[in-house]
């Protein structure tokens, strides 16, 4: 019941800013336009939907809005003074981080859902035929990558004392795993591994790389634009890659039910 | 509730540090149930930090704080069940009106209040679908106090309950914690303005730079070694006078202006200032005696008094300071 009122609540005040509204037509225009746009190749041939612009754009999309969203559901309330207020009643720290974790992800994931629905609109409108199942898939995927950039996001608010302090962190983690996790593999493998055995790649570097859910995300949507034609690898597989983000969706949060109630605010 | 039941607040061994300063150094304190406790200290004294620690805000560094024997920091939730909180540094939930505030604090504590009939208790009527983010500093007071008085509290707990309001607020919120504590409420609150604490207090706890340096009835604390301002209209009011008058004992400070002599005095040397001035003299015309400001009380009783020991007051000897 507490948990329900808090979830509600930042439900409510999600759409309440009318943010959720700018990033639902945000994702509408973008996505549409990338399946209308992608439909044919410069071939002139018809593209699968799930090789067009779309993946790439929810890849970037998708962690902007999230944090723009989401950066302020703990730390902004904390900043303001709200959160003495939400905390006044008899809902426990807990709960407040996992309902601002909820109460964000449900209108994200319609505003992104939105979108999905927009692609396949504008796809069929110009290449005159339906979207293969496996679009499915993705939009398995980018809704799952939603969950995730909200874990972060909101996950960091929970973290931090002030909503910039959030962003910069959730921009910071962001970069860290699209560059510094990449290196980080790449500087282990140059000082540990002899230079004639580098290429290719040692496998547990390979497993590495593929750890991160910048990467698993990537990795599996392009499993789907350009599918191998020779067999993978376990961790280069989509269930690998959906596994690795679906542990990245749970570390943030459990590390802000974990750290959140212990913080003097 | 048994009448054996365990106090409203018990507060043992409060200590807080944030980094290097230390906010509370060991407060002890017992609130009974049905009373008005007034909390009373200047800025900056550790009132909102004890309150904060009360309500799970902050974590203690050390000691315990049990609330109707509940701890207040394992059982937070519970705690806050059944308490009704006015807290201070706080912002109102963005885009809300104010009966979606008072809505949210009623689903929160699972009551079955009518929000229109607490915002009209509150004197907020008419104002119910208007957004509080416009509202006033006393108006906003006000709506906190309606979302506080939400399922019938047994305590309410008001950090700074006066802060904005005007004077006919400042009498709607001492009327309402007279009713709340003739429903059977028991009211926690500080201040950090003697009138307001004395009004409604059946006892004041006075805290001073993180530790509780006394805890008496008002009464008690305005007894015979309290201070008091003491003003006398002389003349004339020769020089002599005045020196003769600062050189008494028990004399904070005393100012002479225009043949009108101020003093701070404690208790007993109000009638020794009057006796020095003729002896020196000056002829009285007329003199009025106010009962101590917050800052002369707290001299009495943090160190410049001298003679407070014999007030009476339950003088509390200062915590373990780290």
């Amino acid at each position: 019941m507490s948990l329900r009122t808090v979830v509600e609540k930042y439900a409510l005040d999600t759409h309440r800013t009318k943010s959720a509204w700018v990033v639902t037509a945000l994702f509408v225009a973008a996505l549409g336009f990338a399946g209308y746009s992608g439909a044919y190749s410069y071939e002139g041939t018809v593209n699968p939907l799930v090789a067009t612009a779309v993946p790439t754009s929810a890849a970037i999309l998708v962690p902007l809005t999230t944090l723009a969203l989401g950066h302020g559901a703990v730390a902004g309330s904390r900043e303001s003074g709200s959160l003495r207020v939400l905390l006044a009643f008899p809902h426990s720290r807990r709960e407040v981080a996992a309902g601002a974790f909820l109460g964000r992800l449900g209108p994200l994931l319609a505003a992104v859902g939105t979108g999905l629905l927009a692609a396949p609109i504008g796809y069929t409108a110009r290449a005159g035929q339906l979207p293969a199942a496996e679009y499915l898939v993705l939009v398995g995927l980018v809704l799952l990558w939603t969950v995730f950039c909200t874990a972060l996001a909101v996950g960091l608010s929970a973290l931090v004392a002030t909503g910039r302090r959030a962003i910069g962190a959730g921009l910071g983690t962001y970069l860290g795993f699209l560059f510094v996790w990449d290196w980080l593999v790449n500087e282990v493998v140059r000082r540990t591994v002899p230079r004639a055995q580098r290429y290719p790649l040692p496998e547990w570097a390979q497993v590495w790389r593929n750890l991160d859910p910048v990467s698993a995300f990537n990795g599996a949507t392009r499993l789907l634009s350009y599918p191998p034609d020779e067999p993978l690898a376990v961790y280069e597989t989509l269930p690998f890659f959906a596994a690795v983000l679906a542990v990245w969706v749970v570390l943030p949060i459990a590390l802000a039910l974990w750290r959140f109630p212990k913080t003097d605010l | 509730m048994a009448t054996e039941s365990p106090p409203a607040v018990e507060i043992d061994g409060l200590h807080k540090r944030f980094g290097s300063v230390t906010a509370l150094r060991g407060i002890d304190l017992t609130v009974e149930r049905g009373e008005v406790f007034g909390f009373l200290g200047p800025n900056g004294a550790g009132k909102s930090t004890t309150i904060d620690c009360l309500l799970d805000y902050l974590r203690p560094t050390e000691g315990r704080i049990e609330v109707f024997g509940i701890d207040a920091q394992q059982e937070s939730g519970r705690v806050r069940q059944r308490v009704g909180v006015l807290p201070d540094g706080y912002d109102t939930f963005p885009e809300y009106t104010a009966r979606q505030h008072v809505e949210y604090a009623i689903a929160s504590k699972d009551a079955t209040d009518d929000p229109d009939a607490l915002l009209d208790r509150v004197g907020l009527a008419g104002e119910e679908a208007r957004v509080a983010d416009d509202f006033s500093k006393g108006m906003t007071q006000r709506l906190m106090l309606a979302m506080a008085l939400v399922g019938d509290p047994d305590l309410l707990v008001l950090d700074e309950p006066s802060t904005g309001l005007d004077p006919n607020g400042v009498r709607l919120m001492r009327e309402i914690v007279r009713e709340e504590v003739d429903r059977g409420a028991t009211v926690f609150f500080s201040s950090h303005i003697l009138d307001q604490v004395e009004r409604v207090s059946d006892r004041v706890g006075i805290l001073a730079d993180g530790e509780l340096v006394a805890v008496d009835s008002v009464e008690g604390l305005r007894g015979a070694g309290t201070v008091a301002d003491l003003t006398v209209h002389c003349d004339p009011l020769p020089d002599a006078a005045v020196a003769a008058v600062e050189a008494l004992d028990g004399i904070e400070s005393a100012t002479a202006e225009d043949g009108r002599l101020t003093a701070t005095c404690a208790g007993p040397a109000k009638l020794r200032v009057l006796d020095a001035l003729r002896e020196h003299g000056a002829e009285i015309h007329d003199f009025e005696s106010t009962a101590g400001s917050l800052e002369s009380v707290f001299a009495a009783y943090t160190g410049g008094g001298g003679d407070s020991d014999s007030a009476g007051a339950a003088v509390e000897s200062p915590g373990v300071a780290e």
